[in-house]
């Protein structure tokens, strides 16, 4: 077998054609099919060529190159991600416009969507609003009887069996009728002892319809308070108790017709209640089903590719040679490194494989350190921290310069 | 197939020896091979004047001995011994293959071989004898043990002075 032939080495030159890197990310975009030959050169000549044999094929280098935009690429979206998530959280990702590249290269602005969706989920349990609908069960009371099953009037008022989902009670509308009901218009000049007080005016024997007595307002909240506390206190309070299924009423229901206040009549009793389920999916989709699929949900599925290498800048560009270069060093160790020691005639060497790796990780994982650092200053909140900053500096500067002195 | 020592490693090898020997190490020798069919022999098998044909170099690794001296009825003198280790690759190239009685001027010193061995192989494997075909292992060299003559051999001329002492080297 002849061993010259095809020797794995460096040649000296390539020509780049489509294909010729792993994954064909860039494979296309002419200023990468470009910089890619250029790129093995200035690679091999890094490494000691044509001083030295280098051995990498172009294949070699064209990979590291590609894994150093990909590299490149995958720092610059992980800022993009983080500033951009939350205002494009449940975005179409079918949406036309997001066809091709996505958010790459977009400019994304800022949204309250996230936040709004989020007020409506306080706003369901502060009862101000939110997603989730209220359900509505009814009691229908029987004299004597005090205690009630929920699922019972659940089914009963839904139309629906339940089983094992459980509901949440929101409010039970059991109160005693409103003191105004029996609160008398204090205008007609009748009751309270207002009439024994227009009569000390003068003004008694008046027909109601033309004797008026101007009252402040808070003498009637006084009287309406009043009759409340009486209520409360001297009667069966209106309440009620819940204990797993069973809910409990205060007072007895009685089969009178509620003309007797010692002894109330209500016919039924209305609940208001959610489903737990529901609220869990409230909590899982914001109560909207149509976020579930082909939406963004998470930095794995926000619509962001490779940046396009044409469309990188010139110290983008400059990383990405600088971060292949510590590939292909490291990519060379990894092919000098496979056999500790080289059988040479009546004897053996030892490569430098290891130096190769060792100072190729290094060289890797200070390049990404330092791109690392110098994005974290780009991400919205050190930019809005760096103008608030500046901001404030400007007016300390500015409250330095002198006011002019106005010489009438 | 063996999982190690394929024909890309072998190959490997192959550059990494050629830079090696030719680039890095870069000392030659000067070969002259014995002419066999030229070179008249007593009945005892020994010949007075032997004939060699012209030199060629060859790049090789290089490992001399110190001398030992020598003093008999005949005067003082020394001896040395040498090992020349020659890549395999580059003896198939340049279609040449040393054997004892070969002359090798390396250093202002003339060698005659003693001894020519081949059995230095990459991952224990010759290709050219192992049962499961030729592409697994690799025979990295071809050993020359000499000593140094006492003279310089009749026979031989030098081509070295007053020419291009590259030509016809053999480079891998």
């Amino acid at each position: 077998m002849d061993y010259s032939i095809q020797k794995p080495i460096w040649p000296g030159s390539s020509s780049f054609t489509t294909g010729s890197t792993p994954f064909g990310f860039f494979d296309s975009d002419t200023a990468f099919q470009s910089h890619a030959d250029k790129f093995a050169v200035a690679a091999a000549r890094h490494l000691g060529y044509p001083i030295m044999d280098i051995e990498l094929q172009a294949i070699n280098f064209y990979t590291a190159f590609e894994s150093a935009t990909i590299e490149y690429s995958n720092q610059i979206n992980q800022v993009n991600i983080v500033n951009n998530l939350m205002n494009t959280l449940g975005v179409n990702t079918a949406s036309s416009f997001l066809t091709g590249t996505g958010f790459t290269g977009r400019l994304i602005g800022n949204s309250f969507g996230y936040i709004t969706k989020l007020s409506k989920v306080y706003g369901t349990e502060a009862d101000s609003g939110g997603n989730l609908q209220w359900q509505t069960l009814r009691v229908d009371m029987v004299p004597g009887q005090q205690t009630y099953s929920l699922k019972t009037a659940i089914s009963k008022s839904l139309g629906i069996t339940v089983t094992t989902s459980s509901v949440e009670v929101k409010r039970v509308l059991h109160n005693a009728p409103p003191a105004i009901t029996r609160f008398f218009d204090p205008f007609v000049g009748t009751g309270m002892g207002s009439q024994n007080m227009l009569e000390g005016f003068g003004f008694g024997g008046m027909s109601p319809s033309v004797s008026f007595m101007m009252m402040p307002i808070h003498a009637d909240l006084l009287r309406i308070q009043g009759i409340e506390f009486n209520d409360q206190i001297r009667k069966s309070a209106y309440s009620f108790e819940i204990h797993g299924d069973d809910i409990k009423f205060w007072p007895v229901p009685s089969s009178g017709t509620g003309s007797s206040i010692a002894n109330p009549y209500f016919e039924s009793v209305y609940v208001n209640f959610i489903f737990d389920d529901a609220k869990n999916n409230e909590g899982l989709l914001f109560g909207n089903s149509a976020l579930l699929n082909n939406v963004v949900s998470d930095a794995s599925n926000i619509p962001y590719t490779y940046q396009s290498y044409s469309k990188i800048n010139d110290m983008g560009r400059a990383w990405i040679i600088k971060y292949g270069l510590a590939s292909a060093k490291e990519m060379l160790g990894q092919v000098r490194g496979k056999y500790s020691s080289v059988p040479i005639p009546n004897g053996e060497v030892t490569l430098n494989g290891s130096d190769l790796i060792s100072q190729g990780q290094a060289e890797k994982t200070e390049l990404i350190t330092q791109l690392r650092e110098f994005l974290d200053k780009l991400t919205k909140e050190a930019m809005i921290t760096r103008q608030n900053v500046e901001s404030t500096q400007m007016m300390e500067i500015l409250g330095k310069v002198p006011l002019k002195i106005y010489v009438g | 197939m063996a999982l190690f020592g394929g024909v890309r490693d072998a190959k490997f090898l192959a550059s990494i020896n050629s830079e090696l020997i030719n680039s890095i190490i870069d000392t030659e020798i000067e070969f002259f091979k014995l002419i066999l069919e030229s070179t008249k022999s007593n009945i005892y098998g020994e010949s007075e004047a032997k004939t060699y044909y012209d030199s060629i170099l060859l790049p090789c690794i290089i490992t001399k001995e110190a001398k030992t001296a020598q003093m008999d009825d005949y005067g003082h003198t020394y001896t040395r011994t040498a090992q020349f280790g020659l890549s395999r690759d580059l003896l198939e190239t340049a279609n040449f293959y040393p054997e004892p009685g070969d002359i090798i001027f390396w250093d202002n010193e003339y060698y005659e071989l003693d001894n020519v061995e081949s059995n230095q192989y990459f991952v224990g494997k010759n290709p050219d004898t192992w049962p499961n075909g030729s592409t697994s292992g690799y025979s990295v060299s071809v050993i020359c043990d000499a000593h140094a003559t006492r003279q310089t051999p009749i026979g031989i001329t030098n081509l070295r002075r007053g020419g291009d002492n590259k030509s016809p080297a053999y480079r891998g």
